[in-house]
C-alpha cells in the first residue's frame, strides 16, 4: 500500500482534484481511491490495460460520483466547465519534466490542450463536451483522438512505440 | 468495426474515459484482447495519459496518506499482511532450528557412525594381524612338516630309535643321521619336559669316547637340528645343565642307541 500510495497517489490526487474542486472532499476522495484500489487490486487484469490506467479510471468514476453526490452539491458553489483553467499552464517544473513534454504540449494549440484536460484530466463526458463546445459527438471523438495523437511526447523512446 | 474504425474513430480514447456504451465498451475490449495492433495503439494512449497525470500530478496533503494508513481495513489488512510476513519469519526460523537441529543429530549420529568405523577398523587391522600371524605360523609349521617329510623321504637318512635306559624305561626317542652331509636331527618323542635350568643333551659315542652332539628341550613330534656327526657308534641323551656339559653325566642317561 505504501509503495502503491508513494507512486501514484500524486497523479491521480491531480486528476481528482481537478474534478473535485474542492481540496477536502477531493482528498476525502482520494482516501476512498485507495480503499477501492486496496479492496479491488485482485480484480485488475493485466490484459485490460496497464496498472496506472485501472487506477485512473477508478479515480476518475469516484471523484465524478462525488461531485454528483449531494454533500458536493450542497457544498460546492458550482462546477462549471467554463471554470476551466489550463493546467498545462502549470510549469512548476520541481516535477521531472518528461523528454519533451512541455514542448510536445506547447505546439498542441489551444483546442487540442482544452480538450484533452476536460475529457481526461476533469471528468467531463462527450456528452458534456460537445454541448459545451458546441461539437457534434463524432467529431468531438475523432478530435480528441487526433489531439492525443498529436501530443508527440518520446513515446518511442521510453515505451518502446 | 475493424481495427482501422476503431483507431481512427477515436474508440480508445473514449474507453479510457468511459465515454462508451456498455455493448460498444464489451466490442472494444473483446477486440483488444486479440488485436495486437489495437493493443499497442491502447497502450500508447494509456501511456501518454499517465505521463500527462504524472507531469501534472498535485501532491496531496501528508494527513491524507496517515487517514489512508489508520483507515481499520487497510490496517488490518497491514497487520494481517505483517502477520504472515511475521510468522513466514518464525517460519523461517523453525525450518532454519529444524535444519541446524537435524544436522546436529546427523553430525551425531556421523561421529557415531564414524567412531564405530574407526572401531571396527582396528578390530578388522588386530584380526589381520592376528591371521598373519596365524598363516605365517602354519607357513612355518607347513616349512617344518615339509622339511621332516624331506628329511623322513629322504633314503640319505638313516632312523635311529634311542631306547629308555633304567633311568626312563619307557621313554623313546629318534635320531635321523644323514652320514654324507653329517646332519643329525632329534625328534624327542617321549622324553618328559625337564626343569628349567636342566635341558637334554646328545651325545654321539666313538670308539666309546662321547661326542657333544647339542642340547635340546623336548619338543615331541618334532625334528630339532643338532650338530653335524660324521660317524659315531651310539648316541644317547643326558640331561644336564642348560646349555650342556663338556662331559656327558653317565648317570643321569635316559636313552640309548646303537648305530646301525
Amino acid at each position: 500500500m505504501d509503495y502503491l500510495y508513494d507512486n501514484y497517489s500524486a497523479s491521480l490526487f491531480g486528476i481528482i482534484s481537478r474534478i473535485v474542486c474542492h481540496r477536502e472532499m477531493a482528498e476525502d476522495t482520494l482516501v476512498e481511491v485507495f480503499m477501492k484500489i486496496w479492496n479491488q487490486i485482485d480484480q485488475y487484469d493485466q490484459e485490460k490495460g496497464t496498472l496506472f490506467t485501472w487506477m485512473y479510471k477508478i479515480a476518475r468514476n469516484q471523484a465524478i460520483d462525488k461531485i454528483r453526490s449531494k454533500d458536493y452539491k450542497t457544498s460546492q458553489k458550482s462546477n462549471d466547465i467554463d471554470n476551466y483553467v489550463d493546467m498545462f499552464e502549470d510549469n512548476s517544473t520541481d516535477k521531472t519534466d518528461y523528454i519533451g513534454l512541455t514542448e510536445a504540449i506547447a505546439i498542441l494549440g489551444e483546442e487540442c490542450k482544452k480538450l484533452i484536460q476536460l475529457n481526461f484530466f476533469m471528468g467531463y463526458s462527450h456528452t458534456e463536451i460537445s454541448k459545451n463546445e458546441d461539437m457534434a459527438l463524432g467529431s468531438l471523438k475523432t478530435k480528441i483522438r487526433r489531439c492525443l495523437k498529436n501530443l508527440k511526447i518520446g513515446l518511442n523512446k521510453d515505451f518502446g512505440y | 468495426m475493424d481495427t482501422r474504425e476503431i483507431i481512427e474513430g477515436g474508440y480508445l480514447e473514449a474507453l479510457l474515459t468511459g465515454d462508451l456504451d456498455d455493448s460498444t465498451k464489451q466490442e472494444i475490449e473483446e477486440r483488444l484482447a486479440v488485436d495486437i495492433e489495437l493493443r499497442s495503439a491502447y497502450y500508447a494512449i494509456e501511456k501518454k495519459i499517465e505521463l500527462l497525470a504524472f507531469r501534472y500530478g498535485i501532491e496531496p496533503n501528508t494527513q491524507v496518506k496517515q487517514r489512508l494508513m489508520e483507515n481499520p481495513t487497510i490496517m488490518n489488512a497491514h497487520l494481517s499482511d505483517d502477520n504472515p510476513q511475521v510468522s513466514s519469519f518464525s517460519w523461517l526460523s523453525i525450518a532454519a532450528s529444524i535444519v541446524t537441529v537435524g544436522s546436529m543429530i546427523l553430525s551425531i549420529y556421523f561421529w557415531n557412525q564414524w567412531q564405530d568405523s574407526n572401531q571396527e577398523i582396528t578390530t578388522l587391522l588386530a584380526e589381520k594381524t592376528i591371521l598373519a600371524n596365524n598363516f605365517q605360523q602354519t607357513n612355518q609349521q607347513l616349512d617344518d612338516v615339509r622339511s621332516d617329510i624331506a628329511v623322513l623321504v629322504n633314503p640319505a637318512f638313516s632312523r635311529l630309535i634311542l631306547k629308555g635306559t633304567d633311568n626312563a624305561p619307557n621313554v623313546e626317542a629318534v635320531i635321523y643321521w644323514n652320514k654324507n652331509q653329517e646332519a643329525v636331527l632329534i625328534n624327542s618323542a617321549s622324553l618328559s619336559k625337564l626343569n628349567e635350568n636342566q635341558q637334554y643333551q646328545l651325545w654321539a659315542l666313538l670308539d666309546g669316547t662321547p661326542i657333544d652332539a647339542g642340547v635340546f628341550d623336548a619338543q615331541s613330534g618334532k625334528f630339532q637340528n643338532m650338530k653335524n656327526i660324521a660317524s659315531a657308534d651310539a648316541f644317547a641323551v643326558t640331561i644336564e645343565p642348560i646349555g650342556g656339559s663338556k662331559a656327558p653325566t653317565l648317570s643321569t642317561m635316559q636313552v640309548y642307541g646303537v648305530a646301525s
